[in-house]
């Protein structure tokens, strides 16, 4: 009876189990869901506060810009498209009443500074109440006042747009430290009319920790720029010099854990006495500070401390003969505290503070703005309501038609009662924030294609059609936004998503280096590319290798970095196409700087590679290296070696070791050394870092043997010796600034900018005063590298000087690539923008435009080029990120379209409903994984 | 020292039970039978309340319990100190909405870092606030009743309480403790018991030998190979817990965090198997089974009535003790199985640098893990009571 009982049991608890088990999931529906994740939720999906590209995700569904870039109908490139506007913008700056005029312009405004936009009537919120031009303009109220201080408000000041007065009433009632570039005047100066520059050299905060790696916090650059315009270039080279030799010597290698393994010289003068480890070292919390700037303490603790021992800290006597030996002395802290002081004296004004003793402790040099004139009101900003369905934008800097609805994609608009009903004020300060768009569904209204129907911070996002959004009938949007819904998961592990994915229960992922060796192939695999471009940059700076050198100690070399025929051997033996595939997941094997995301002509869409003098590029730089031949052939590289030619780096290479070796010049190779080079990454631990510094290392360890075997075939080195070649990767999360500061001997530099603007990106390379110039070696010297463009095509080099004012330098095609610069970007002769953005052949003048336009391509294709070929960065690859996209849906276009992708998601279509989805993936017993890999359009699609 | 003192306050001792007495109820009526009957219950229920209090054991376990809730509070203070000094000493990540320093200084001074000072000239100055004034402003910001006494959380949730978002964060992980609990101990008892009775047979070498390689390997590891053979090679179950949407309480939750609470469950019943064949074994051994043999008991009553009950005393406080910990999550395990519990909030915190969340959760944790030892300590003396808590000798 007992064992009766214990069965009956046992059978009802397993009969109850196996019931739960076989509970199905939701009933699978007819419908079109697309299933896909995110690694983390975001805290937010305010469009006045969003940060990270998470934090866009719900509104790049639920909401809508009033214009849209979409794809044309033959599926080759993009067009616009009205959304929220009912209309395209209307130029109505002769409409514009005088009142008006007062109101918003301090002068008469020009072409371009006055839009209408008439508003889409249809429009409204999920709830179905209306939206009028009165909520754009409270928005914008919203997105610019000083009390919320949104972090997008400079999206209508700080781009393209500037609303007229938006960025004086954002900033009223507040002090504001400002990027000192942007107030920076032509002839180099700052106005100091209003604001403050401060020298910092002290005070610590959290700010500056934060905001390190700015241009304008950048100590060596400011320092020295403010001290020649004051008057105090000696003394502020020599703190800089004196902290240069100090971060150098004493603070480089401090955040090794095998500190205690770093030997310096006993007698620093002479670098082959005895070595002895350092037992006064600094721990590596003061030296992440010092990074970032001199702190108060660390000033005391650190560098200050190697002041008072007599041998540590170096500087020069005179600005004039630089870092040469008889030029060097001890510095001391009575002539620190000297010079610092000099320095805060001439600058005047440093807060009030410069006449107390420690005044020179003042941290940062920055401009801070603050705003005195009389209060702003709203109305004054320039936005106005015109009537329910018109806004009136009134603008302080012109715009084309194209710019603003490129700018106008995107969207202010806020539900302002919910909007102020969950904003609180922030305990302790005066700021406001709200809880808008964040949290939960019931924060939020939403007006586009879709709405939020569940938030679940770390758990999941729905998102399902909105059903009051007018584009569902209104005939302009047939066969768009097919997705019923868009279920997001929160799936914090790759490896989860990925098993999801392949089981069907996604209908996207993200590829990782190791999924793109085995997807990276299949037709299912698209690739979303970066307008960046990895390059390996290279320290150059002679002085600044070698005591990098002498902190190696013997056997070791690093000058032979400066070698130009070397660095180009180390080019050529990169075969980028191998990298591409198995170092990144996505990225394309790309020899230039301007990648093809570029675009030439924003209007008609074309790529900058795809021009000729685009495509010029590689030839200039690949089919002249000149030099060296191949079995007794000059031939160009071809296009498809992507820059590669294994023999060819082999000559390269030995002919620019043998240059070193015979060199007279301090530190030069000798037989034996060991090219030791520290390559400083953001992160060691990473797939993709770690692929590359493998690849890179195998690489360059054979092609060091095998130039080593010609120089020894050579006699230049005896049978016995050879030059081998390490490279240490080194984790440095502010490798930028170690770079500027020239700690370094090689870094990845990635450098990427707005597709539309491929010459304003060139500012990083070629201006000799950007301070976050990626060409470390090279920086500050771009105005004495001289170089020829064909400019205007004629096919010569014009060295005629007929530059009548000369402004941009002697000689009309032989500048210096700073002036170059200057060039293509401010002259007249380059200078597009005259002719209107919407000029066609058909316009008379239209002749005058392309030679204007084809000028300005010749300069920019001549600026590349000249850049590329220092050979003090090796450009890679351009960057891309794969993914693979499910058979549930399919893309409108396979070729990846700039600035549209592949059709997005207005325009993706599906293959199967749900039912359909789950029944296909049952078929294949829930394991994609196979169809994925083998998929091919060819044979499939 | 303090270990001296537990063993010390830890003493066997005599207990001396009321004397029962045979109730007399042959001349009562039949609703007086009814009334009798009650009298007696609350008469000894009031006896028996008085006894209680009057017990001098009793009196020692409750001086103990509040010496050990002084003791708590003490320890309790002393790691909040740390920890919150410790924390407000880290550096502040503010995110890239700190590209102002106007709103960057706002900020520090609502997360209570900085102290905003208005100059005479109406401007501005933000000055970092000592460790200790900002413990003075959190306790003032504690006992004032503000609506977010624990401060903000301003990564996870933006401005949400960390107090509400660890209420949200708690049922998924609860539920799948008490899951755990449910399946191990039962497991973990019976798999012990069957290894005492079968000590050093093939049997028990067997297990011993699973339970050595299930307590070496790693939970996230054989958490790794469960979701993987389970939920995608054989399809038999979800292979993520569904989402916190679904009804807590459904079959389809239920279904989902089974692969998980299977995860969870071999550690605990290989760590109860362990345990309670080594107790087990040692009383099977005892001089008083050899007794119970003797005097007629089968081998399994003597094992169930007699050595099973008194193995139980160390093992008990132990499955007490996890019982306390289903407040807490497994952070790998919630990670590999998408489980949106708190283990994934606490690593979150951690991640995002969110502090207020991160100390609110370690507090939590901390208060419950001391809560945990007391409660398992007094056990003792509810299990056995010849053990006496707090006897002072």
């Amino acid at each position: 009876m007992k064992k009766q009982k214990i069965l009956i049991l046992g059978a009802s608890a397993l009969m109850g189990l196996g019931y739960l088990a076989g509970c199905s999931q939701a009933d699978i529906s007819k419908g079109h869901t697309y299933n896909t994740y995110l690694s983390t939720s975001p805290k937010t999906w305010n469009t006045h506060n969003w940060e990270t590209s998470d934090e866009s995700y719900v509104s790049s569904f639920t909401e809508i810009g009033l214009y849209d870039c979409i794809l044309n109908e033959q599926k080759n490139g993009y067009k616009f498209v009205t959304e929220m506007a009912s209309a395209m913008p209307v130029d109505v700056v002769n409409q514009l009443t005088d009142d008006e005029i007062d109101t918003y312009y301090d002068g008469n405004p020009t072409a371009g500074m006055a839009w209408d936009i008439a508003l889409n009537e249809k429009a409204c919120w999920e709830d179905g109440t209306k939206i009028t031009s009165k909520d754009y303009v409270d928005s914008m109220e919203r997105q610019l006042s000083p009390k919320f201080a949104n972090y997008r408000a400079d999206g209508y000041f700080g781009s393209n747009l500037v609303l007229c007065n938006a960025e004086n009433y954002y900033k009223q009632g507040r002090q504001t430290v400002e990027s000192f570039y942007k107030y920076k005047m032509d002839n180099g100066e700052v106005p100091n009319d209003s604001g403050f520059y401060f020298l910092n050299l002290g005070k610590y905060t959290d700010y500056l920790t934060t905001i390190g790696g700015d241009a304008d916090t950048n100590f060596y650059t400011i320092l020295d720029q403010l001290g020649d315009d004051y008057g105090v270039k000696l003394q502020a080279q020599r703190i800089i010099m004196g902290y240069s030799y100090y971060l150098m010597m004493y603070k480089d290698h401090r955040e090794e854990t095998s500190w205690d393994t770093v030997f310096r010289p006993i007698d620093p003068e002479d670098p082959t006495s005895e070595k002895v480890g350092r037992p006064d070292r600094v721990s590596s919390t003061i030296i992440k500070e010092q990074n970032v700037d001199l702190e108060l303490d660390v000033f005391n603790d650190g560098f200050e401390n190697y002041l008072k021992q007599k041998d540590y800290i170096k500087t020069i006597k005179n600005t004039e003969d630089g870092w040469i030996d008889s030029n060097i002395e001890t510095y001391s802290r009575t002539a620190l505290e000297k010079d610092l002081k000099d320095v805060v004296k001439a600058f005047g004004r440093s807060r009030g503070d410069s006449t107390k003793s420690w005044a020179w402790k003042l941290p940062l040099f920055t401009y801070v703005y603050t705003y005195e004139g009389d209060p702003i009101d709203f109305d004054q900003v320039g936005i106005k309501a015109l009537g329910d369905y018109k806004i009136r934008l009134y603008l302080s800097r012109s715009i084309t038609a194209l710019n603003l609805k490129f700018a106008l994609t995107g969207n202010w608009l806020v539900n302002v009662k919910l909007y102020d009903k969950l904003a609180q004020k922030l305990p302790g300060g005066n700021s406001w924030a709200t809880t808008y768009a964040s949290n939960k569904p019931e924060n939020y209204m939403s007006y586009g294609p879709y709405k939020l129907e569940t938030f679940i911070a770390g758990d999941k996002i729905s998102i399902v059609r909105n059903k009051a959004w007018y584009g569902w009938d209104d005939g302009n949007h047939v066969n768009q936004f097919q997705m019923d819904r868009i279920e997001t998961k929160i799936i914090q592990k790759h490896e989860t998503a990925m098993s999801e994915f392949l089981a069907g229960r996604l209908d996207d992922i993200d590829l990782t280096v190791n999924d793109f060796r085995s997807y990276g192939n299949s037709g299912r695999c698209t690739t979303t590319y970066e307008s960046y471009t990895q390059k390996i940059s290279f320290n150059t700076d002679a002085k600044k290798l070698l005591a990098r050198q002498q902190l190696d100690g013997n056997g070791k070399n690093k000058t032979v970095l400066t070698n130009k025929n070397f660095r180009e051997g180390l080019s050529l033996s990169l075969d980028r196409k191998g990298f591409a595939s198995s170092a990144t997941s996505g990225s394309k094997g790309f020899t230039g700087l301007l990648n093809d995301l570029y675009l030439s002509n924003n209007s008609t869409g074309a790529t900058y590679r795809d021009t000729p003098q685009g495509k010029s590029v590689y030839n200039l730089v690949y089919g002249k290296l000149g030099k060296l031949t191949i079995d007794g052939e000059d031939k160009a590289l071809s296009e498809d070696s992507c820059g590669y030619n294994h023999a060819l780096a082999v000559e390269y290479v030995t002919l620019g070791l043998k240059e070193e070796l015979l060199s007279t010049e301090a530190g030069h190779l000798q037989a034996n050394d060991d090219i030791h080079i520290e390559f400083r990454v953001y992160d060691n631990e990473s797939e993709n870092t770690i692929a590359a510094h493998k690849f890179i290392e195998k690489a360059w360890t054979a092609l060091l043997s095998e130039a080593s075997e010609k120089l020894r075939t050579q006699g230049v080195l005896q049978a016995n010796e050879k030059i081998t070649l390490s490279i240490e990767m080194i984790k440095d999360q502010d490798y930028y600034t170690s770079a500027r500061n020239g700690s370094f001997d090689m870094i990845f530099s990635i450098w990427g900018g707005a597709a539309i603007n491929p010459y304003g990106l060139m500012e990083v390379y070629c201006k000799k005063d950007f301070t976050n110039c990626c060409e470390y070696g090279f920086a500050g010297k771009q105005d004495t590298a001289y170089i020829g463009i064909d400019a205007n095509g004629d096919g010569t080099i014009d060295q005629t000087d007929t530059d009548e004012d000369g402004k941009y330098d002697s000689g009309t095609e032989w500048k210096s690539i700073h002036t170059w610069y200057n060039y293509m970007i401010d002259s007249e002769d380059c200078n597009e923008a005259r002719y209107g953005d919407e000029i066609t052949e058909a316009d008379a003048n239209y002749q005058d435009y392309l030679a204007c336009h084809n000028r300005k391509l010749n300069v920019l294709a001549g600026l590349e080029a000249a850049i590329i070929n220092r050979f003090e960065c090796i450009p890679l690859v351009a960057r891309g990120t794969s993914s693979l996209l499910g058979l549930k849906t399919e893309n409108a276009t396979r070729t990846y379209i700039n600035l549209i992708g592949y059709g997005g998601i207005r325009f993706l279509n599906f293959n199967f409903n749900d039912e359909e989805w789950a029944a296909f993936c049952s078929d294949h017993n829930n394991d994609l994984a196979n169809i994925y890999k083998s998929y091919r359009y060819s044979t499939q699609g | 020292m303090e270990q001296k003192q537990k063993k010390k306050d830890i003493e066997l001792e005599e207990t001396e039970l009321p004397e029962k007495k045979p109730l007399d109820v042959s001349n009562a009526s039949s609703d007086e039978m009814a009334l009798e009957s009650d009298r007696p219950f609350l008469e000894r229920f009031r006896k028996g309340f008085v006894n209680f209090w009057r017990n001098k054991s009793t009196i020692d376990l409750l001086k103990y319990i509040g010496k050990r809730l002084l003791l708590m509070v003490f320890t309790f203070a002393v790691i909040f100190l740390i920890c919150f000094i410790l924390v407000r000493l880290l550096p502040l990540d503010p995110g890239q909405s700190m590209k102002d320093p106007a709103v960057f200084n706002e900020m520090m001074v609502a997360q209570g870092r900085y102290v905003k000072i208005i100059k005479e000239d109406g401007t501005a100055d933000y000055q970092p606030m000592p460790v200790l004034m900002q413990l003075g402003n959190f306790f003032k910001n504690l006992f004032s009743g503000g609506d977010h006494p624990f401060g903000y959380s301003f990564k996870i949730e933006w401005l949400s309480s960390p107090a509400d978002l660890l209420g949200s964060h708690l049922t998924p992980t609860v539920l799948m403790n008490i899951y755990v609990m449910i399946v191990s101990v039962p497991v973990g008892l019976a798999l012990g018991i069957y290894m005492a009775l079968r000590k050093n047979h093939w049997e028990d070498h067997v297990l011993n030998v699973l339970i050595m390689l299930v307590i070496s390997v790693p939970s996230f590891v054989y958490a790794f190979v469960i979701q993987y053979l389970f939920g995608y090679v054989w399809q038999i179950l979800p292979p993520l817990a569904a989402s916190s949407s679904v009804n807590y309480f459904s079959p389809t939750y239920f279904r989902s965090i089974i692969l998980p609470v299977m995860s969870m469950c071999f550690g605990s019943i290989a760590g109860y198997a362990r345990y309670t064949r080594a107790e087990l074994t040692e009383v099977l051994t005892s001089d008083f089974m050899l007794l119970a043999r003797t005097k007629g008991l089968s081998r399994a009553q003597a094992t169930v009535r007699h050595a099973f009950r008194n193995s139980l005393v160390p093992i008990f406080p132990m499955i007490l003790g996890e019982f306390i910990s289903i407040l807490s999550g497994s952070m790998i395990i919630e990670s590999i199985f998408n489980v949106n519990g708190v283990g994934g909030l606490y690593l979150r915190s951690i991640n995002d640098r969110d502090y207020d969340v991160f100390q609110f959760v370690s507090m939590f944790y901390i208060l419950i893990g001391l809560l945990g030892t007391i409660v398992v300590d007094v056990s003792y003396s509810i299990v056995d009571p010849r053990i006496r808590m707090g006897g002072g000798k």
